[in-house]
């Protein structure tokens, strides 16, 4: 019972387990499946590179979702044709829904109308069950901007007929500094 | 009435608040009615939303495993095509591989030594990292061979060597035969994974690892696997498995009572 000694094969094993995780958040920021894709092709070459020099000094899993985040708004910042388009709703409904008169369709072209960094925000607090400090951490902004940003997500969905007013805001047309959003 | 921002109710809904915050908003939700109607609102949308991304969220990590098993170890151009389930399949390739007598030649980017025997495991919390890793494995997965991992006897030498523990549970009582013992490493850490199987009963799987002071029996879960994890005479312990976590719970009392430890 010896210990493997060759770091690539950890790496690649580590990043193995992390991928359909990466895959999920993408699909969320994206709201594209081509996009989620290659946003997932980018992240896992930029960690293959990084991610020596990081293990053991950090959380994997979180580091990995910052990277992930931080080329997804360094693209965004790259011209119009980068800029995120509607979501595809058909990524915000589980397979296994499918057949539920159509509650689970509707919620989910409510999520794909949030903008990228609300559904990503979602994703992570109520799919990864990560705290607000984690998100906030991966976002790079202060945890009071991500309870801002749920508060205003809750408000839409408790009232889908008051968007408008309750902060709704659609697939945002640009990125502000920093991929910051509320 | 008491005036209560949504983003605190929110927080609470959501137990992002700690112990003290969370007792006074719950003193205050038994004494208002207005404040408790719209906690319940904001717990109906976090159901929702916890219910879809959930659910979205095992989907494709089972996705991404099922297509892994379904295109083989032969797929010599998965990791470059970016294939996520390549790279899954080959985290469980390299997993069992490493104790099952793995022959199989798959693809270069994953390619393991033969006699390789540990791996590196996700970092960050211990509990939930191991449930995380524990998740990627089934009943039929878990090839046992003629080696010395699936002999006791050996996994109890380990055992004692690396955490001074010379028992090794036995759930034989509860139907589950010990099937092989297979040691990996989690953040520089030796951790000893302990594998029992049953005739019907799901696969499970006992983590030992050195620690510290003695926690007592703590309940987790991640997707469909729920763990009990505890401190003991300076050993860490994770019992994990896809069943209900009350039957779990029995299982970790009966691991317990022979390890040692409250």
């Amino acid at each position: 019972m010896g210990y493997i000694v060759d770091q690539k094969s950890q790496i690649n094993s580590e990043l193995g387990l992390m991928m359909p995780r990466l895959k999920s958040f993408a699909a969320a920021l994206t709201g594209s499946e081509a996009k989620a894709q290659m946003l997932l092709k980018s992240t896992r070459n930029h960690i293959l590179a990084r991610m020596a020099k990081e293990r053991g000094h950090t959380a994997m899993t979180l580091w990995a979702f910052t990277q992930m985040y931080k080329i997804w708004v360094s693209r965004m910042k790259g011209g119009p044709s980068d800029q995120p388009e509607p979501a595809d709703p058909r990524l915000f409904q589980p397979r296994s829904r499918m057949n539920d008169g159509g509650a689970s369709a509707r919620f989910a072209m409510q999520l794909a109308q949030f903008a990228p960094q609300q559904r990503a925000t979602l994703h992570l607090v109520y799919g990864e069950r990560l705290s607000y400090d984690e998100v906030a951490e991966i976002f790079g902004v202060p945890v009071a901007a991500i309870i801002t940003r749920l508060s205003k997500c809750h408000a839409v969905l408790a009232q889908p007929d008051e968007r408008e007013r309750s902060g709704f805001s659609p697939a945002a047309p640009s990125v502000p500094a920093h991929g910051r959003a509320a | 009435m008491i005036d209560l921002s949504e983003e605190l109710l929110m927080a609470y809904v959501d137990g992002q608040l700690d112990k003290p915050q969370a007792a006074v908003v719950g003193r205050l939700l038994r004494d208002d009615r207005d404040l408790a109607y719209r906690v319940s609102r904001l717990q109906q949308t976090q159901a929702q939303l916890l219910d879809t991304f959930g659910t979205l969220l095992r989907e494709n990590m089972s996705s991404a495993q099922r297509n892994a098993r379904a295109s083989g170890a032969g797929g010599g151009s998965m990791l470059t095509g970016g294939s996520i389930a390549g790279i899954a399949f080959g985290a469980l390739l390299l997993l069992l591989g490493a104790s099952a007598g793995f022959t199989g030649a798959y693809y270069s980017g994953l390619a393991a030594k033969p006699d390789a025997a540990g791996v590196q495991m996700p970092s960050s919390n211990w509990p939930e990292d191991i449930a995380e890793f524990h998740a990627f494995f089934t009943k039929d997965t878990i090839g046992v061979s003629a080696e010395s991992q699936s002999n006791p006897d050996m996994v109890k030498f380990q055992l004692a060597q690396l955490f001074k523990a010379a028992a090794l549970p036995d759930f034989s009582s509860e139907g589950l035969k010990f099937a092989r013992g297979q040691m990996l490493t989690h953040q520089r850490t030796k951790v000893m994974q302990l594998i029992y199987l049953g005739r019907n009963e799901p696969l499970v799987a006992l983590y030992v690892s050195a620690g510290g002071l003695d926690i007592p029996m703590t309940p987790g879960r991640f997707g469909d696997v729920k763990t009990v994890s505890w401190t003991a005479n300076e050993r860490r312990y994770v019992l994990a498995a896809d069943m209900p976590a009350q039957e779990l719970k029995a299982l970790a009392a009966v691991a317990q009572a022979q390890l040692g430890g409250k």
